[in-house]
């Protein structure tokens, strides 16, 4: 009787075993490295309606965020300015520019420009800015060095887990209050470790983050 | 065997090359994988809607609207009265700096002038108005290096000299950070109430600082805390 197999499937289910094994350790790679809001979310940079600069006006102007931003420290939402905030220095600053004639035309028909949300928390947390800015959480520790981007776009993951990474070890991000909008500035800079000044800060100020479910789940 | 690890790395390769690397930059929306309820049927602050047909979210209150707790202002807008009518808006001296027909010079009783009045006052002047008026009140801020015309100079006549026919008093600086005047826009949707008038308070205590007199002890005193060097009086 001949042989109904040929040889080599003699090593053929060691090497699927082998193969199965490859591919498995490549789609676990894989999903580990993309199927996480490192992966999705950071880096997202939307165009806007107007290409306003954070660069320039953050930067080489040197706003204050609050001087747009106004009510990040007294509400959970960090507004986007009104219209009426750019027409206060753009009526006279570039008037002839075809983007600044976007604001003239909102401020005189009151409809909003449309600017492009970066940063999307989903509607099941509930993320409170003024809460953040009050206990000294500068804003470069979530949204990065705004004051050098161009175009704004997502610095941070944002995930959960990032989220508790701060909230397990508040020391990494505290600073004194009136550091919380300058973002180039670092615990360096006052001649001291972040970490012993966040102690400091954490005991005097008794920052006690949640770390249970409902602290943003609600 | 060998065939299959090329295959793996061509996969390998592919999804890399058309997937990318965490971190770069791009305008597409993000993806969201598990997205169950992260996008409800409730409105944020600022968010659009679809529901009023003109893309807000909330229908404007109808002019005239009187928010609950507040009494109705002495005039009407038409006839000379507080103009920005909006929600926490009364029509008192406290909301619009004005005692009738003519501005306030004092404080509101709702407002006591401290050192952390005027710390707040000093924080937010150089948020909101030093860009223009310039930190010491000169009038040269960085936009003025931009182009914008006519900024006012807290340190001339007729913010300092109540005898000048354009004297500015308090109520009137309240009411300009209301509602701008002249080449000045409003910021009363930037700055709440309270805010303001820790703002008039700054501006007050920078004119002060000018004319301070070296020979009043209490004002030596606070000069020496900030100037460790002894200061000689020039003969």
């Amino acid at each position: 009787m001949a042989n109904i197999f040929p040889r080599w499937t003699n090593t053929l289910p060691l090497k699927l075993l082998i193969a199965l094994g490859f591919v498995g350790a490549a789609v676990a790679a894989g999903v580990t490295y993309y199927v996480t809001q490192e992966y999705t979310n950071k880096g997202y940079m939307p165009s806007q309606p107007i290409p306003f600069s954070h660069e320039l006006h953050a930067g080489q102007v040197g706003l204050d965020c609050r001087y747009c931003h106004s009510f990040v420290e007294q509400s959970g939402h960090a507004n986007v300015p009104s219209s009426n905030t750019c027409w206060n220095c753009h009526q006279h600053v570039k008037t002839n520019s075809p983007q600044i004639a976007k604001i003239k035309e909102s401020v005189e028909t009151g409809k909003p420009l449309q600017w492009v949300k970066v940063h999307k928390v989903p509607d099941y947390a509930y993320f409170n800015h003024s809460v953040h800015v009050n206990s000294g959480v500068s804003c470069v520790s979530c949204h990065g060095k705004i004051n050098e981007m161009p175009v704004v776009f997502q610095d941070q993951s944002q995930s959960m887990g990032w989220c508790l990474d701060c909230h397990r070890a508040p020391e990494n991000h505290l600073r004194p209050l009136d550091k919380i909008t300058n973002l180039n500035w670092t615990a360096k800079d006052a001649g001291r470790e972040q970490k012993e000044m966040g102690e400091k800060l954490k005991a005097a100020w008794k920052i006690n983050p949640p770390e249970n479910c409902a602290g943003c789940h609600r | 065997m060998r065939y299959f690890f090329l295959a793996l790395l061509l996969a390998g390769v592919l999804v890399v090359g058309t997937a990318g690397f965490r971190g770069d930059k791009s305008t597409r929306t993000p993806i969201e994988i598990f997205n169950d309820m992260d996008h409800q049927a409730k409105l944020k602050p600022q968010a659009s809607s679809r529901f009023l047909g003109n893309g807000a979210s909330a229908r404007k209150p109808v002019a005239g609207t009187v928010p609950m707790g507040l009494s109705i202002p002495v005039k009407a807008a038409a006839d000379g009265g507080y103009a920005n009518y909006g929600f926490s808006h009364g029509g008192d001296y406290y909301n619009t700096g004005r005692l009738g027909d003519f501005y306030g010079e004092g404080y509101p009783e709702q407002v006591v002038v401290d050192e952390a009045f005027l710390r707040l006052g000093k924080e937010r002047y150089d948020i909101n108005c030093a860009v223009c008026h310039g930190r010491s009140g000169n009038g040269v801020g960085v936009t003025s290096k931009f182009g914008v015309p006519n900024i006012a100079n807290f340190h001339t006549p007729p913010f300092l000299d109540a005898k000048d026919p354009a004297y500015r008093a308090n109520g009137s600086i309240f009411e300009t950070i209301s509602k701008g005047k002249g080449l000045m826009g409003s910021y009363g949707a930037n700055i709440p109430v309270m805010e303001r008038w820790a703002i008039v308070a700054w501006v007050r205590t920078l004119q002060m600082s000018r004319s301070a007199p070296l020979a009043d002890p209490a004002v030596k005193a606070a000069w020496d805390k900030l100037n460790p060097a002894p200061v000689t009086a020039a003969k």
